[in-house]
C-alpha cells in the first residue's frame, strides 16, 4: 500500500476518530450536565423507592446486564433477544480488541486461538443480534414509521463494521500480533508507527476505516446511549422517602424526613 | 367537535380536545403573567427551545432516544389505538423532527432524517397528539434510558398553554381550583355540609360520635382531593373515621379543599402556585402537618412540589396512607376484614403511586388487613395500567378513546378472576364510574371499583 495512504488511513483517520470522540463525550456530558431543571419537580425518578445510591446502582447493573426494562411490560422478543445477543456479542469482541493493545503473557498461539474460538463466534453472535433488530426496523411496520436515516446509517455501518471483522478473524486470519497490534499501541502512545499497516489486506483496511468512522460518529449520533444513560435524571438521581408515625403527628411534634433504602418486595 | 367520534383502531386524529376560549386563556395567563404573543407558531418554538435546554430529563428525553420501540410495547394509548404518533417515541418525534429544523443533520439531509418546520396543520397535529397522552410514564419504565415521555408531554402542553393552546377540560378544572381552591369550584357551605352529611352517616353506621374541624387551627389539615367530597363520600368517610379513632387533631380546609394538581399535567407555573396557595393555608391554620387523600398525580405533585415549599415553612406533609400503615404496625387500629368478605378484590396501583410517587408497598399492608384476601392485578406496581383517564384526559369529548384505553385494565382484573377493583385515585374513581357501565356491558359482566380508605372504613368496627 501506498504510504501516503497508510498515512492518511492509519494516522490521520484514527487521531480524528479519537479526538472527535473524546472531544465529542466530554461536549455532551457538559451540556447534560450544567442543566439543573427538572419540571419543576424535586424528583423524577422512574425507578420505585430508589432512595439511595445502592438502590440506584442495583439498578444500573441490572439495566446494562440483563436488560430488565424490557422484560418488564409486554414481550417484545424479536427486540430483547436481538439486543442481547448484539450486546454481548459486542462486548466480548470489545474484550478481545483490548486484549490486542494491552501486553498479555499469553503465546501468539493462544491470541489466534482466543480470536478464532472465541473472537469469532462473538462477532457471529453480535452479527446475527443486529441484524435481527435491522430485520425488524425494516419488516415490522410500526418499527419502520419511526425509523429515519440516521437509524439505518448507524445500523448498517455497524453492521459491516462487524462482518468485515468476522471475515478476517474466520477466513483471512492475518497476523495481526504482528501488524495491527504494534501499530494500535503505537498510536495510543502517541509515537505513531504506520509501516506494519502498508502490507495489511484490503478486508482489515475496510474493517479499521469503518470502525474509526463509526467511533467518530458515536458522541453525535444515538451511538452516545453507551453513556447517556449514566446522566439521566430519571434512573440516577434518588428519589425521597416520605414516613411518618401517627405519634409524630400528635402534639404537632414535626420530623424530619427520613432516608430509608427500600428497594420494595 | 360535533357528533361523538367513532374509535377507529390506527388512527385517533380525529379525537381534539375542545380547546379553552380566549376569555378562558386570559384568565389562566394572567394568574401566572404569561403575556399574549404575537405569532402562535414563532412563540411555541421558543418555548419549547427554552424548556429543552432548562430541564436536564427533558432534553435528554429529547437527545437520547435511540428508536428501539420498546416503548410501543408498553404504551397503553398505543397498544390501544395503534396510532404510531399517538405512541411514546412517536409524540417525542412530532417535537425531536422540530428540533431537528434547527440542527445541523436536519440543514443538510430535510426530509431524509424526519426534519419538519411548525406550519398551523403541524402545530394543531401536535396539539392532538400531546393532549391524547395519559402521562402515566410506563414508557419511561421500560426504556432502557429513561426517556420519560410523560415528562415530555407536560414540557409541551406547557408550551402550548402559554400560547394559548389548552384544553377547556384542563383550563376549567385549573381555573376553578384557583378561584375557589377545588377543582369542582364548590363553595364553603357546600364544603361543610358535605362533612356533616359524612359525620353523621358515621354515627349512625358506626355509632362513634366525630368532632369536626373547619379552617380551624389544628396539629394537622387534611386535604383530599375535592371529588371525595363529591362523588366518594366513602373515602371521606374512612379519613375521618380513621383519624378519630387514631385520635389525630386535624381541620378540614375550605379554602383550599383540593389535592389534585392539574397544573402537573398542563403548565409548571400553574402548579407552582397551587402549591403555593396550600401551603398559604396550611401555615394560616398553624398545622405542623399536612395530611393527602387518595389521589394519584395529586400525590405526585404533592410530594415532588408541594412538600418542599412545605419543608420551608416547618410544616410536613404525608400520604394518609402512611399514618394507616403505621396504625395497624403498632397495633393500635382495630380491624375485621371479615366485613369486607364477598368480593374478589384486585388491587391496581394508580400509575402516580407506582410511578413516580414510591406509594406501592403501603397500600398493599393497609389493604391485606382489611380484606381477608386480595389479588394483585397480573400488570401491578410499576407495571401497572392507566384507569385511561390520567393527564387530564377525563373530559366528555375524549370518553370513546378513553374508554378503549380502560379495557387493559378492565381485562386485567379479569383475568385473575376480579370482580372488585381497587385503584386510590380520584381520577381513577371517575375514569372507573364512567367506562364501568359499557365495559361491564360489552363484556357481560359486572365489575366494580372504589377507593382503598372505603374499605378501611367498613373494617373499623363501630360501637
Amino acid at each position: 500500500m501506498d504510504y501516503a495512504i497508510a498515512f492518511i488511513l492509519f494516522l490521520i483517520l484514527p487521531y480524528f476518530a479519537l479526538l472527535s470522540f473524546i472531544i465529542g463525550i466530554i461536549y455532551r456530558i457538559y451540556s447534560w450536565m450544567h442543566v439543573h431543571g427538572l419540571t419543576a419537580l424535586r424528583s423524577v425518578s422512574l425507578i420505585p423507592n430508589s432512595f439511595g445510591i445502592r438502590d440506584i446502582f442495583v439498578d444500573l447493573v441490572k439495566r446494562v446486564t440483563t436488560f430488565h426494562t424490557l422484560r418488564k411490560m409486554e414481550k417484545d422478543t424479536p427486540l430483547t433477544v436481538g439486543a442481547m445477543m448484539f450486546h454481548y456479542g459486542i462486548w466480548i469482541s470489545l474484550l478481545g480488541h483490548i486484549a490486542m493493545i494491552v501486553p498479555l503473557p499469553i503465546s501468539l498461539k493462544v491470541h489466534e486461538m482466543i480470536a478464532l474460538y472465541i473472537g469469532a463466534p462473538a462477532g457471529i453472535l453480535a452479527a446475527v443480534g443486529l441484524l435481527i433488530l435491522i430485520f425488524r426496523r425494516i419488516f415490522v411496520g410500526k418499527m419502520r414509521k419511526i425509523s429515519s436515516l440516521e437509524d439505518y446509517f448507524i445500523s448498517f455501518l455497524l453492521i459491516s463494521v462487524i462482518i468485515f471483522g468476522i471475515v478476517q478473524t474466520l477466513y483471512i486470519r492475518p497476523n495481526f500480533m504482528a501488524t495491527v497490534s504494534p501499530w494500535l499501541i503505537s498510536i495510543f502512545q502517541f509515537h505513531p508507527e504506520v509501516a506494519t499497516m502498508t502490507s495489511v489486506g484490503l478486508v482489515t483496511i475496510v474493517h479499521i476505516t469503518l470502525a474509526f468512522l463509526f467511533i467518530a460518529c458515536i458522541p453525535y449520533t444515538k451511538m452516545i446511549h453507551i453513556i447517556s444513560y449514566l446522566f439521566q435524571p430519571t434512573i440516577t438521581k434518588k428519589s425521597f422517602s416520605v414516613q411518618a408515625k401517627v405519634e409524630d403527628i400528635k402534639g404537632g411534634v414535626s420530623t424530619p424526613a427520613k432516608e430509608v433504602g427500600d428497594s420494595g418486595r | 367537535m360535533a357528533d361523538k367520534i367513532v374509535f377507529t383502531y390506527g388512527d385517533t386524529s380525529d379525537f381534539r380536545s375542545n380547546w379553552a376560549n380566549d376569555a378562558l386563556v386570559e384568565k389562566l395567563h394572567k394568574n401566572v403573567n404569561v403575556s399574549a404573543c404575537d405569532s402562535r407558531l414563532e412563540s411555541f418554538m421558543e418555548k419549547i427551545v427554552e424548556a429543552t435546554a432548562n430541564n436536564r430529563n427533558v432534553k435528554m428525553a429529547m437527545e437520547v432516544c435511540i428508536h428501539c420501540g420498546a416503548c410501543l410495547n408498553a404504551c397503553p394509548t398505543f397498544l390501544s389505538s395503534g396510532d404510531i404518533r399517538n405512541s411514546p417515541v412517536g409524540r417525542g418525534d412530532l417535537i425531536r423532527n422540530l428540533n431537528k429544523s434547527r440542527k445541523f443533520s436536519g440543514k443538510v439531509f430535510g426530509k431524509l432524517v424526519g426534519s419538519v418546520s411548525l406550519d398551523q396543520e403541524y402545530f394543531d397535529t401536535i396539539s392532538t397528539y400531546y393532549y391524547q397522552c395519559l402521562e402515566c410514564r410506563r414508557c419511561g419504565e421500560i426504556c432502557p434510558f429513561g426517556v420519560d415521555q410523560a415528562d415530555v408531554t407536560r414540557t409541551v402542553r406547557s408550551a402550548l398553554h402559554d400560547v394559548g393552546k389548552i384544553s377547556r377540560y384542563t383550563a376549567t378544572v385549573i381555573d376553578n381550583v384557583e378561584r375557589t381552591g377545588n377543582n369542582m369550584a364548590l363553595p364553603p357551605a357546600a364544603l361543610k355540609s358535605t362533612i356533616e352529611f359524612a359525620r353523621d352517616e358515621i354515627k349512625e353506621e358506626k355509632n362513634i360520635d366525630l368532632k369536626i374541624k373547619i379552617d380551624e387551627p389544628a396539629d394537622a389539615m387534611l386535604v383530599p382531593p375535592s371529588a371525595d367530597f363529591f362523588s366518594n363520600i366513602e373515602t371521606l368517610k374512612g379519613y375521618m373515621l380513621f383519624l378519630h379513632v387514631m385520635g389525630i387533631d386535624y381541620t378540614f380546609t375550605t379554602e383550599h379543599a383540593e389535592l389534585a394538581n392539574f397544573g402537573l399535567f398542563s403548565d409548571y407555573k400553574h402548579m407552582g402556585i397551587i402549591a403555593d396557595h396550600l401551603t398559604e393555608v396550611a401555615k394560616k391554620n398553624g398545622v405542623k402537618t399536612v395530611i393527602a387523600g387518595e389521589c394519584g398525580h395529586g400525590w405526585r405533585a404533592f410530594k415532588n412540589h408541594v412538600i418542599p415549599k412545605l419543608e420551608k415553612q416547618g410544616i410536613k406533609g404525608v400520604h394518609i396512607f402512611h399514618l394507616v400503615e403505621d396504625s395497624i404496625r403498632s397495633g393500635k387500629l382495630p380491624l375485621d376484614p371479615s366485613v369486607n368478605d364477598g368480593k374478589s378484590y384486585v388491587y391496581q396501583d394508580p400509575c402516580n403511586y407506582a410511578r413516580g410517587g414510591d406509594l406501592i408497598n403501603e397500600p398493599r399492608y393497609i389493604l391485606s388487613k382489611v380484606v381477608s384476601e386480595y389479588k394483585n392485578s397480573p400488570h401491578s406496581r410499576e407495571r401497572t395500567w392507566c384507569c385511561g383517564g390520567g393527564g387530564g384526559l377525563l373530559s366528555d369529548e375524549l370518553l370513546p378513546l378513553r374508554t378503549e384505553y380502560a379495557k387493559l385494565w378492565y381485562n386485567d382484573a379479569r383475568s385473575v378472576g376480579g370482580t372488585h377493583v381497587i385503584r386510590p385515585c380520584a381520577i381513577c374513581k371517575a375514569q372507573m364510574s364512567h367506562t364501568l357501565p359499557s365495559l361491564n356491558k360489552t363484556y357481560s359482566d359486572s365489575v366494580t371499583s372504589s377507593g382503598l380508605m372505603d374499605l378501611v372504613y367498613t373494617a373499623i368496627p363501630g360501637v
